[in-house]
């Protein structure tokens, strides 16, 4: 197990050297560039159209340097300074600082949205298989089909609008951290969160049905149930755990989605998260802010990757690593 | 059975809805009627409009599209979110200016029209010279490091120099036309008096000293510590302090209780009323309007990210909020066009009039902006100097006016006949950034040019790809921004030079590069404007443009707040010293939320 750690471990390192090229490359090869979009917002905000001395503001954010010579002195400053560097529009804040701000943000809503999956999707799904073909296993499924067929930005805006127009009420708007107002932190995110879990555990609660269907179909499942076990035994202590290991997987890799599917969430329901971070900085083409938050992500899926590998010889004991 | 059960419940929960918010509608209306007939009211000196009497406190509250980080001006342009309201300029517009004279809704800003801010008065008493006079009563904010000291000259001259890069400094790369001239000296003579000293006259010298993007006045102090990128060190002079940043969350500020200004209609009146102002960071429009109709904010102001975008959205709001404020105002047009006329069929003259005789402006404007839009041909500039469509020579209107008659006309002359398919030539229109409406109006005008039997391929492209095409002059038909609003000069430069200029629609023709070489070497602002009216209609004559319609724009504001007659910003990016003129009307607002 320790060798299979190392070396999973030391397989990250030329992977994530090739996504600090990547990263660093793919967003300046988006055209336009942080001059053009910093030209238009003023525009857009005082009217003025006016023209900026290109040459000073490249070299004043350090933007007249040939390419590899920016990506020499970003990664210096990751690997020596332990820095992402200050973002190309502006203020006193570090890019790490404005990550570290967010991050809670997302987290809090990709948690809360994933309890909320969970809580629907394992134990229908599970009831699901169990009573299969029966109307409560027509009716999870026929549900599970709509919350895969209603795009989730959808129904953020139906919760926005139309509440507004008849009660003169919208989902609360300005984001409160939970140190400072713990009840209002959790109905601040409780729209979003609903509206994200139960979204994606449409998906889960599939999975978990057909996991548990096939597993159900086992002969040792059959042996339990001629042992004259329990159903609750049957399948609690005997389908569940089998059943959950491609689940396990799949709510592993849901964590990311989760992180990246509420970015149109985040921009609805007002959430400062990362999300809405990468939006900005995207459009204002400020680089090391999207580098920056394009390595997290990309270190973050590997990691809980990583994670969910090393989850499986629990579930299952007959995986074993050397 | 079951259906039509749930058909009549459908419309039965329909019916109570529609009651319901009908009842609510007019409940509020009625409320309020009784509610402002018991209280004082003042009658607006520059409108003559009823309010009720300006009263202190409250927090008001506005939307922003975006929160931008920068909190200097020198470095991070214009657009600057933290320092609306905390620092300060020489000079503003006119908050008592009669509206009907100017209703301070233009982005532009007639020198006449102008009032000192910490400025008391200037003079430009040679080309060279400008002295302006400080207001002996301005004091820093009571804030580390500054502690309230008094506002004196040596600080509009640290700021100036430092933006103008005079002696070993770079100039800020936003300072523009400023930065261009050539300085001698700016000095302080004494605590309250300012002289800018240029060595070589320039038409703008005293109109871009008051009247400027990023020349605002920062506390010297913080700058010299270095401090003055980080929002916790932010101190001016204005009525308000930043007190909370929220990253992409929202912003707080409190009343400066020592502000020095008045309320130039109210002087007894200290600025501002409101105890404070805060900003919620809301980027999604519909979020945005969710958060007005249900008054979680005060005022949608376009500039800040449009509530509104089109007329069924105000009819829709109107709807719910009857009693509510609006404003329209018409910013700019990003449907004209500019042609390459460098490319067959567009070198000949009449084919490019026949284009512009082919739209309909008018019904554009009816069919998208319900008649509130401007569909009066225009240049690509500000109309305070360019000539009205009505001062025109007439030959000039006729081109303008929809005619597909004589587009037709034209184009059999320009030896474009139609084909077998009816059409006569395919050109292509290079168009950026489109939106829902925007490609409604791009497939009226493609309807147009059918008419004529002028096949207009539309080629939308990605913002910053339009933009670098643009640049490249690589289009037939390139859509670029006209507006009634904006004097900069890169409008009309666009057309000038040998051909080899970026953006430059291969216009060489040496007497319009005569007139704008004469123009930039003007050295009054009159002498600059008037040749500026005659390079307009140069180019109109030229028919280098296809005007359009100039689409509206609509501020709208909560029925609490008082002082308000559509004004939308007093000079640019000093929209907070127009919130700091308006009031809540507390109970107002009680009767309306509760």
């Amino acid at each position: 197990m320790t060798a299979y750690l190392l070396r999973r471990v030391l397989l990250l390192v030329p992977t994530v050297f090739l996504v600090t090229v990547l990263v660093f490359l793919l967003v300046r090869f988006i055209p336009g560039d942080v001059i053009d979009m910093m030209a238009e917002r003023a525009m857009r905000t005082g009217g003025g159209s006016f023209l900026v001395d290109r040459e000073a503001l490249e070299k004043a954010l350090g933007l007249d340097k040939p390419v590899h010579e920016q990506y020499a002195v970003w990664i210096g400053n990751i690997i020596f300074k332990g820095t992402f560097g200050k973002p190309l529009t502006g203020g006193s804040y570090l890019i790490e600082e404005r990550i570290a701000r967010r991050l809670p943000i997302t987290a809090e809503l990709g948690i809360l949205a994933l309890l909320i999956q969970l809580a629907i999707a394992l134990p229908v799904g599970v009831y699901s298989a169990v009573r299969q073909d029966t109307g409560g296993d027509y009716a999870a499924r026929t549900a599970a089909v709509i919350g895969l067929a209603a795009p989730n930005f959808w129904l953020a805006m139906l919760i926005i609008i139309f509440p507004s127009i008849w009660f003169r009420w919208q989902p609360p708007i300005e984001h409160v951290s939970f140190g400072a107002d713990p009840l209002g932190n959790l109905y601040f995110f409780l729209f979003p969160s609903l509206i994200l879990g139960t979204a994606g555990s449409a998906g889960l609660m599939r999975l978990t049905r057909t996991m548990m269907l096939e597993v159900l179909r086992q002969d040792y499942i059959r042996t339990a149930w001629a042992k004259g076990l329990k159903e609750r035994v049957v399948v609690v202590r005997h389908a569940i755990k089998n059943a959950f290991i491609p689940v396990a997987t799949s709510i592993g890799m849901d964590l990311p989605r989760l992180v990246g599917g509420a970015v149109i969430i985040e921009n609805v329901f007002n959430v400062p998260g990362l999300g809405r971070l990468a939006i900005d900085a995207l459009q204002l083409r400020d680089y090391p802010t999207v580098s920056a938050l394009n390595l997290v992500a990309a270190l973050t899926i590997t990691g809980v990757n990583l994670m969910v590998d090393l989850v499986y010889p629990y579930l299952d004991p007959r995986i074993r690593y050397r | 059975m079951y259906m039509r059960v749930m058909r009549q419940a459908l419309v039965i929960a329909t019916v109570i809805a529609v009651a319901a918010t009908g009842a609510w509608a007019a409940g509020e209306g009625e409320g309020a009627s009784e509610a402002m007939s018991e209280k004082e009211m003042v009658t607006d000196p520059s409108s003559g409009k009823q309010f009720t009497a300006p009263q202190y406190g409250g927090t008001m509250t506005i939307a922003h599209f975006a929160h931008t980080l920068a909190v200097d001006t020198y470095s991070g342009g214009p657009a600057v979110t933290h320092i609306a309201g905390v620092v300060e300029k020489l000079a503003m517009m006119d908050w008592a200016v009669d509206r009907d004279t100017w209703a301070l809704n233009c982005f532009c800003g007639p020198i006449e029209y102008m009032r000192g801010q910490l400025a008391e008065s200037w003079e430009q008493t040679d080309p060279l010279t400008v002295t302006v006079k400080l207001r002996p009563d301005v004091y820093w904010q009571d804030k580390e490091p500054v502690n309230g000291r008094q506002f004196v000259a040596d600080d509009v001259v640290y700021n100036y120099t430092r933006y103008i890069g005079l002696g070993d400094g770079d100039a800020s790369p936003f300072i523009d036309r400023l930065g261009n001239m050539v300085w001698d000296s700016i000095t302080a003579p004494d605590d309250h008096t300012v002289v800018f000293k240029l060595q070589e006259p320039h038409a703008w010298f005293l109109y871009d000293l008051l009247w400027h993007e990023i020349t605002a006045m920062y506390a010297p102090e913080v700058i010299e510590a270095g401090n003055v990128t980080d929002w916790e060190s932010l101190v001016g002079t204005g009525p308000f302090m930043l007190t909370d940043v929220q990253e992409g969350s929202s912003l707080a500020w409190e009343r400066n209780p020592n502000y020095w200004g008045h309320d130039e209609k109210y002087p007894d009146n200290q600025l501002p009323y409101p105890d404070a102002l805060k900003a919620l960071v809301i980027p999604e429009p519909g979020t945005r309007l969710a958060a007005f109709r249900t008054g979680q904010i005060d005022l949608g102001f376009s500039q800040h990210g449009a509530s509104i975008r089109t007329p069924g959205d105000l009819e829709g709001l109107l709807r719910t909020n009857p009693d509510m404020q609006y404003g329209i105002y018409n910013f700019r047009s990003d449907y004209l066009f500019m042609i390459n006329v460098e490319n067959p069929p567009l070198d000949d003259i009449r084919v490019r009039r026949a284009l512009q005789l082919a739209i309909n402006l008018d019904e554009i404007n009816d069919a998208l902006y319900d008649g509130q839009g401007n569909a009066t041909p225009r240049s690509m500039s500000a109309h305070i100097w360019v000539p009205p469509y009505e001062e025109w020579p007439e030959e000039l209107q006729f081109y303008f006016k929809y005619n597909p008659e004589h587009a037709e006309e034209l184009l059999d002359e320009a030896g474009l006949p139609r084909g077998d398919d009816g059409t006569r030539v395919t050109i292509g229109a290079l168009i950026g950034g489109v939106g829902t409406l925007d490609a409604t109006y791009w497939e009226l005008v493609q309807g147009y040019y059918a008419d004529i039997g002028v096949e207009l391929e539309l080629q939308p492209e990605d913002g910053s790809i339009y933009a670098d095409r643009m640049a490249a002059v690589q289009y037939d038909l390139g859509m670029s921004e006209g507006t009634s609003q904006m004097i900069e000069e890169h409008l009309v430069g666009r057309f000038y030079g040998d051909g080899t200029n970026q953006w430059q629609p291969n216009t060489v023709d040496p007497e319009y590069n005569a007139l704008i070489e004469e123009m930039r070497a003007a050295t009054t602002l009159d002498e600059y404007a008037e040749l500026w009216g005659v390079a307009n209609l140069f180019l109109l004559e030229k028919q280098w443009i296809i005007t359009a319609v100039e689409p509206p724009q609509w501020n709208i504001v909560q029925p609490w707040i008082q002082g308000w007659n559509g004004e939308n910003m007093l000079g640019r990016h000093q929209y907070v010293e127009l919130y700091g003129r308006l009031w809540i009307d507390q109970e107002l607002k009680d009767h309306y939320l509760n």
